[in-house]
C-alpha cells in the first residue's frame, strides 16, 4: 500500500511539473493554489475587474466567502469581493480589461455627432474620449482622469440620460425591424414554395390531359387545344405571381414606416386652442380691489422687520387674504339660499355662504 | 369657477347639512376644532361640489343617522397601505340607481396615536383644507364619516399612481411635452391652493398623484396651513428634506407660498434628470448641496438673510448664485424659456421667486413642444405593459432572443461598447 501512495504522489508531482514546464500553460494550473486541471477536470477560472488576477473557482470560494479580502497575488493590494468575480470572456486579459473600460466610458461619454455643431468638434471630443480611455487602460494619471470623468458626468447629467434613452429606443427599433424582416423573408419563402408546387401540379395535369387527348378520335386538334389551355394557364399563373410579389414588396416598405412612427412617439403637435394659464377660470374681482400698501402702525412694524421679510413673508398676501375675507359675503343672498346657491358662482369673489351656518 | 371641471355638482343645501353635522359625536372634545372649521368654511370661497346626491339627506339632520347613511354609501375592498397616522384602504362607492360604482380611497385616521386627546394635527389639516379646495388638480375629498369605534374616515378620490413611480421607471422616456404637461397641472393645483390662501408645505413627486386619465393632482395636505397673519410664527420643520427651500434651513419663522414654488422647482429638475437633484443625507448636507448647486446665500443675493435665526455663515468657497449658463448647461433639454422658468422658481431669495400665477404665465407653456394632453401622457409601466410581460414570459431566463440559432449574435453582444443599456 505505501508504495502505491508514493507512486500517486510522484505522478501528481510530475503532472504539476509538466504543467509548469509547458510554458506555464495558464489554462491548466491555478496561479494561487497551484492545483492543476489534471486533478480537477472541472476547474473554472474567474477574474475580478478590480485587478484581473486569475484564480480558480475553489480559490475564490475559499478566500472571499467570508467577505471582501485582499487579492492573494503577491504585490496586489486590491480588496476584492466575491460578487464581482466572473468568467473571463477573452483569452487575453488586456482585451478583457479594455472591453470593460470602454463599456464604462461609453456609458458616460455617449454624445453623438448631432450634438456637435461641426465635425471637427465631434472629432476633438472623440479624441478626448480616446485619451481618457488610454489613460485608464495604461494607468496614466488615474486620479486626474477620474476627476475629468466625474466632472463631465456632472455637467452633462441630463444629456447623458437623454442619449442613453435615445440609444435604448433605437435598439428597440432595430429589434422590431429585425423581427419584421425575418417575417418578410419567411413569407417570401412560402410564396416561392407555393409557386413551385403550383407549377409542378400544372405540369402533371398538362401531361395527363395530353395523354387523354392522344386517346381521343381526333388527336391533333385535341392536343392543340390542351396546349393552348396550358399556355393560358401558365400566363395567368405568372401574372398572379407577379401581383403577389408586388404586394409583398409593398408590405415590406409600408409597415416599416409604421414601426418607425410608433416607436418614436411624437407628442401631438398643434395646440388645440390658445394656451390659458388658469384653464378657463375667471380671475376678476367684482366687489373689491387690492391696494399696494395699507397704512397701519401694526403693519408698518412687520413691514420693517428684517427677519420677517428675509424669510420670504409677503405682506401683500396678507392684505389679499384680509380683504378677501372681509368681502367674501358680498354677492350672496341669504333670503333665498337654495336657488341662489345652487347656481354656480360666477367668479372668485362671490363665495357661497350658508344660510344654515 | 364655472369652467372648472370637478366631481358632480350637488345642491349646496346638502353640502351645508353635511358640513354642519360632521360626525364626531364622541364627546371627548373632538368636535370643537372641527365645528370651528365648519363654521369657518365659507371663507375660502371654494365652490362646494360634493357628490352626495341623495336628496333625502336634508330630511333628517340627526348626526348619527347621517353618519350611518354616509358610511353605508361606501364599502371597503382591501388594504392599500398603512402610514404613521392612517390606514389607507381601497374601497368603492356602492352603485346607486343612477350612478355606477366608483373606486375610492378610504383613509382611516388612527385615533390616540400621538395625541392623547383627539386626532392628529395632520388629519385636522387634511380635512380642513381639502374640504375647501375644489380644483381639477387637487385631490377631492368626497366624504367624511366616523367608523364604529369613533375612528375618522376620509373618503378620497382614488388615484392609482404618482409622479415618483413615473420618474423611477427609467424604461420609458419622458418627452419635454410630458414634463411640461405635468408641470402645468402641478402649477395650476398649486396656484389654486395659494389663491385660496393655503400653503401646501410638502410638495414632492410622491405627493403629486396621477389619475388613470393622466390628470395630475396635489395630495397629502397633512402639513398644509393657511397663510399666517403678520408676526405669527410658523414652524420651519416642514417639507421633505430634499425639497426644502434654504429659508427653512435657516430657521425662518415667517415665510410664504414661495416655499412651495421652490419644492416644485426641484420636482421640475427631477423630472428632467430622473433622479433627485439635491439628495441630502442630513439637513446640513442638504444646505451644503443647495450652496454648491444653486449658490451660497449672502447678503448680496438675499438681503437680510443673516438676520434669520438659524443663519450661520457658510465656510469654504462661496458659490455665486447660479446664472443662466449653469442652468442651460445642466438642463439643456428644457430650452431657453424652460430654463428661465426654472431659474425663477429656484431663486435663493424667497422674495425673488416667482408666484405660481407668474409661473403659469411663462412662455414655456405656450411654446413648442406643447404640453402633452393628459390622456396621452406616459402611464405607470408604460403603454405596452401587458405586451412586454407577455414577451418576457416566452423567453428563457437570461436570454435576449427567442430563437436558439443566435450564438454568433451573443458574441457580438459582449463586444457591444454602447452604453445604452444593451
Amino acid at each position: 500500500m505505501p508504495s502505491l501512495t508514493t507512486s500517486t504522489a510522484a505522478a501528481i508531482a510530475r503532472a504539476r511539473e509538466n504543467a509548469i514546464n509547458r510554458g506555464g500553460d495558464a489554462d491548466e494550473i491555478c496561479p494561487v493554489c497551484k492545483s492543476s486541471r489534471y486533478l480537477n477536470p472541472n476547474m473554472r477560472f474567474l477574474v475580478n475587474p478590480e485587478c484581473y488576477h486569475k484564480m480558480c473557482e475553489s480559490c475564490v470560494d475559499r478566500l472571499f466567502s467570508q467577505g471582501p479580502s485582499q487579492c492573494p497575488v503577491v504585490g496586489c493590494d486590491k480588496i476584492l469581493r466575491k460578487q464581482k468575480f466572473r468568467k473571463q470572456t477573452f483569452e487575453d486579459i488586456q482585451v478583457e480589461k479594455e472591453v470593460d473600460v470602454r463599456k464604462r466610458i461609453a456609458k458616460t461619454f455617449n454624445k453623438r455627432q448631432e450634438d456637435f455643431p461641426s465635425l471637427k468638434e465631434f472629432n476633438d471630443y472623440l479624441e478626448e474620449v480616446e485619451t481618457v480611455t488610454f489613460n485608464l487602460l495604461n494607468s496614466i494619471d488615474i486620479n486626474a482622469t477620474e476627476a475629468k470623468i466625474t466632472a463631465f458626468e456632472q455637467s452633462n447629467k441630463s444629456s447623458i440620460l437623454q442619449n442613453a434613452a435615445k440609444a435604448a429606443q433605437e435598439q428597440q427599433f432595430a429589434l422590431a425591424q429585425r423581427e419584421f424582416e425575418k417575417e418578410q423573408h419567411r413569407r417570401a419563402r412560402e410564396l416561392e414554395n407555393e409557386i413551385e408546387a403550383e407549377e409542378k401540379r400544372d405540369k402533371a395535369e398538362h401531361k395527363a390531359n395530353l395523354l387523354k387527348a392522344l386517346e381521343a378520335d381526333n388527336p391533333d386538334a385535341e392536343v392543340a387545344k390542351v396546349n393552348k389551355m396550358a399556355r393560358k394557364k401558365s400566363s395567368m399563373r405568372r401574372e398572379n405571381q407577379e401581383r403577389r410579389a408586388r404586394e409583398l414588396e409593398a408590405a415590406r416598405n409600408a409597415p416599416a414606416f409604421q414601426f418607425m412612427s410608433n416607436l418614436n412617439r411624437v407628442a401631438e403637435e398643434a395646440p388645440p386652442e390658445k394656451y390659458d394659464p388658469v384653464d378657463g377660470f375667471d380671475e376678476t374681482n367684482r366687489y373689491f380691489m387690492y391696494r399696494d400698501k395699507y397704512e397701519s402702525p401694526w403693519l408698518d412694524d412687520a413691514r420693517n422687520n428684517k427677519s420677517i421679510l428675509a424669510g420670504g413673508y409677503l405682506l401683500q398676501q396678507y392684505y389679499e387674504r384680509a380683504i378677501f375675507e372681509a368681502f367674501s359675503g358680498v354677492g350672496c343672498f341669504i333670503e333665498d339660499p337654495t336657488e341662489e346657491a345652487a347656481l354656480p358662482s360666477e367668479s372668485f369673489d362671490t363665495p357661497m355662504i350658508d344660510s344654515a351656518v | 369657477m364655472s369652467a372648472t371641471a370637478g366631481p358632480p355638482t350637488s345642491s349646496i343645501a346638502n353640502a351645508t347639512v353635511i358640513r354642519r353635522t360632521l360626525p364626531f359625536g364622541n364627546g371627548n372634545g373632538n368636535n370643537t376644532p372641527l365645528s370651528a372649521l365648519a363654521a369657518e368654511g365659507s371663507a375660502f370661497g371654494g365652490d362646494v361640489k360634493l357628490p352626495n346626491d341623495d336628496s333625502d339627506l336634508s330630511d333628517n339632520d340627526d348626526p348619527d343617522d347621517l353618519n350611518t347613511r354616509t358610511k353605508k354609501k361606501y364599502t371597503k375592498d382591501r388594504k392599500l397601505g398603512e402610514g404613521a397616522y392612517a390606514v389607507v384602504n381601497l374601497g368603492h362607492r356602492r352603485a346607486t340607481a343612477t350612478e355606477p360604482a366608483v373606486p375610492v380611497a378610504i383613509k382611516k385616521i388612527k385615533v390616540n396615536t400621538e395625541f392623547r386627546d383627539g386626532i392628529t394635527m395632520d388629519a385636522i389639516r387634511e380635512v380642513k383644507y381639502l374640504r375647501e379646495l375644489h380644483h381639477p388638480n387637487v385631490i377631492a375629498l368626497l366624504d367624511v364619516f366616523s367608523s364604529k369605534n369613533q375612528n375618522l374616515c376620509l373618503v378620497l378620490e382614488f388615484l392609482d399612481s404618482d409622479l415618483e413611480m413615473i420618474i423611477r421607471d427609467t424604461s420609458q422616456t419622458l418627452s419635454m411635452g410630458d414634463i411640461k404637461s405635468w408641470m402645468l397641472m402641478a402649477l395650476r393645483g398649486l396656484w389654486w391652493c395659494h389663491k385660496s390662501f393655503v400653503i401646501h408645505r410638502d410638495i414632492k413627486p410622491n405627493n403629486l398623484l396621477l389619475a388613470s386619465n393622466g390628470v395630475l393632482k396635489l395630495a397629502d395636505f397633512g402639513l398644509a396651513r393657511s397663510f399666517a397673519d403678520p408676526k405669527r410664527h410658523m414652524t420651519h420643520q416642514v417639507i421633505t428634506r430634499w425639497y426644502r427651500p434654504p429659508e427653512l434651513f435657516y430657521g425662518a419663522r415667517f415665510y410664504s407660498s414661495s416655499v412651495d414654488i421652490f419644492s416644485l422647482g426641484l420636482v421640475f429638475c427631477e423630472l428632467m434628470l430622473r433622479t433627485p437633484f439635491l439628495p441630502g443625507n442630513t439637513d446640513l448636507h442638504q444646505l451644503e448641496l443647495i450652496c454648491q448647486w444653486l449658490g451660497t446665500p449672502t447678503e448680496e443675493n438675499w438681503p437680510g438673510v443673516s438676520s434669520l435665526p438659524g443663519y450661520h455663515e457658510a465656510s469654504g468657497t462661496l458659490v455665486k448664485e447660479r446664472g443662466t449658463d449653469f442652468f442651460t448647461n445642466t438642463f439643456l433639454a428644457a430650452g431657453e424659456s424652460g430654463v428661465e422658468l426654472l431659474m425663477k422658481m429656484l431663486r435663493l431669495d424667497p422674495r425673488k421667486r416667482c408666484s405660481a400665477r407668474e409661473a403659469l404665465d411663462s412662455k414655456w407653456f405656450s411654446q413648442e413642444p406643447y404640453p402633452t394632453p393628459p390622456a396621452s401622457l406616459p402611464k405607470k409601466g408604460g403603454g405596452k405593459g401587458i405586451e412586454k410581460v407577455g414577451s418576457d414570459l416566452k423567453r428563457k431566463a437570461g436570454e435576449l432572443f427567442n430563437t436558439p440559432d443566435e450564438r454568433g449574435k451573443k458574441v457580438a453582444r459582449k463586444l457591444d461598447f454602447g452604453g445604452g443599456g444593451g
